[in-house]
């Protein structure tokens, strides 16, 4: 039978009866072309499937059994390695902390700077950076999680595009993905409790408080009991993203984490 | 033609998401190759000819599997990775065992006549066929082996050529010769039992 739709079928008939091996160029062919493929097929005896044997009940789990033993050999050995490097990490870790806290004097504005500048990096390529660009949706879903009334600000030359719950510092903190002309950015609220925003106040006489890590920008601010804090880019865009989005609070009564209206 | 297990194309995704070492991981190879073990042990028959035999194969070929799970990177089919792995094993502990492998490229030389029909099978051949399912699986297991192994992998398990010659390591050219060889050979078969029987003249 000839293909309606393509004429190779004729040059795999006739490659097929002079040659030993079809080419490789036709075989590919035949796996792509569904027309070919059908004709090719079409020589085909039917061997029903029913009939080949199937594995017996007992080897079946046998080869369970086989499979979860092997498994739970591979946990042990996969978890002795992992108590090894946590150690060692563990040890580095102690190490390092020793040391930032001779250079910095201990304070704990690094441990917070460090924390949400690592969080943003590590959202920085999920997918709830692009879940929903509807504030109430995100309202939603981050309101019945966080202690506080939140609210979401409209950050100037960005958009909302998306949330995430998350458990940063020892408690429940509420964060929003903006995308706009500062780049992308991850804006955390949390209760500030004794957190203090990390930082020197910005050149700019914002009132605002900012740091540079790892290449990244933290502006932050307390207000009302909560922590505000912008991670992005590290360039002046995030800190007047920062000021629009405190800015756009400003003129509204701030509820407190009671919920109580403050002037 | 069955429709395979483990949505092969999105096993790299997933495995993606779920690094070696974890338990996830490991429990993914659980998740992907227990569907699929009848098809695998159905192709260990097809190597063994031998029950008992193909579930040991089996056995040993899914803990290879399991060790080496974590460098499924590039294939995109589980199963087909799964079937080369069973066809390795098998070609190793026949090596170990000092027999002969029967696997010989000299059994593709045995005379076949016609080499090739391009003829479709009517409706009375298919319809003779199911009723001689059984008999039609005993010659497929008389075909050579390398015949044999690329007729089941297409017909019978669906995979397509470049699958299967990833699984038997030779060309997709190769699997497909041999494939219509063994469907003519089955094909001389299936009317030799229809005359015995007096289905057709």
């Amino acid at each position: 039978m000839k293909s309606a739709l393509c004429g190779r079928i004729e040059q795999i008939v006739e490659a097929e009866s002079r040659y030993s091996d079809l080419p490789d160029d036709l075989a590919r062919h035949l796996d792509e072309c569904p027309d070919c493929r059908r004709h090719f097929d079409a020589t085909r005896v039917e061997l029903d499937p029913s009939v080949f044997e199937r594995l017996a009940a007992d080897r079946r789990r046998a080869l369970v059994a086989a499979l979860a033993e092997a498994r739970a050999a591979a946990g042990y050995r996969w978890r002795r390695l992992g108590v090894a490097a946590a150690s060692l990490a563990a040890a580095a870790t102690i190490l390092l902390v020793l040391v930032d806290r001779a250079d910095r004097g201990g304070d704990s504005e690094s441990v917070v700077a460090t924390a949400l500048v690592e969080d943003h990096i590590r959202y920085l390529a999920d997918e709830d950076r692009r879940s929903t660009v509807e504030t109430f949706a995100v309202s939603t879903l981050l309101q019945p999680y966080v202690d506080f009334p939140l609210q979401i600000p409209e950050i100037a030359e960005s958009r909302l595009t998306g949330s995430r719950r998350c458990y940063l510092l020892g408690r429940r903190t509420a964060l929003l993905f903006y995308e706009g002309r500062a780049g992308p950015l991850s804006y955390f609220v949390m209760e500030s409790d004794d957190l203090e925003p990390p930082g020197r106040p910005c050149g700019s006489g914002s009132g605002l408080i900012c740091c540079s890590l790892k290449g990244y920008r933290l502006v932050s601010w307390e207000r009302a009991g909560l922590l505000h804090a912008l991670v992005g880019p590290d360039s002046d865009r995030v800190e007047a993203a920062a000021g629009s989005a405190r800015d756009a609070f400003a003129h509204e009564s701030q509820p407190d984490t009671k919920g109580n209206a403050q002037p | 033609m069955k429709n395979r297990p483990a949505g092969d194309g999105q096993t790299l995704e997933i495995l993606e998401e779920r690094p070696p070492g974890s338990d996830r991981h490991t429990r993914l190879f659980e998740e992907l190759a227990l569907p699929a073990l009848d098809d695998l042990y159905a192709f260990a028959c097809r190597l063994e000819r031998d029950p008992a035999a193909a579930a040991d194969l089996l056995h040993d070929a899914l803990l290879t599997g399991f060790r080496k799970f974590f460098q499924l990177n590039s294939t995109p089919s589980f199963q087909s990775w799964m079937a080369a792995i069973v066809r390795r094993t098998f070609l190793n502990r026949h090596r170990r065992k000092g027999r002969s492998v029967p696997l010989s490229e000299a059994a593709l030389e045995a005379p076949l006549a016609p080499a090739t029909s391009y003829g479709r099978p009517g409706p009375d051949e298919r319809l003779i066929a199911r009723r001689l399912g059984r008999e039609l699986k005993q010659a497929l297991d008389e075909l050579p082996e390398p015949q044999r192994l690329a007729v089941f992998l297409i017909d019978v398990q669906g995979y397509s050529y470049g699958e299967a010659s990833e699984v038997l390591s030779i060309r997709p050219g190769t699997v497909a010769s041999r494939v219509a060889r063994g469907r003519a050979r089955l094909r001389e078969r299936l009317l030799h039992l229809a005359r015995e029987r007096g289905w057709t003249r």
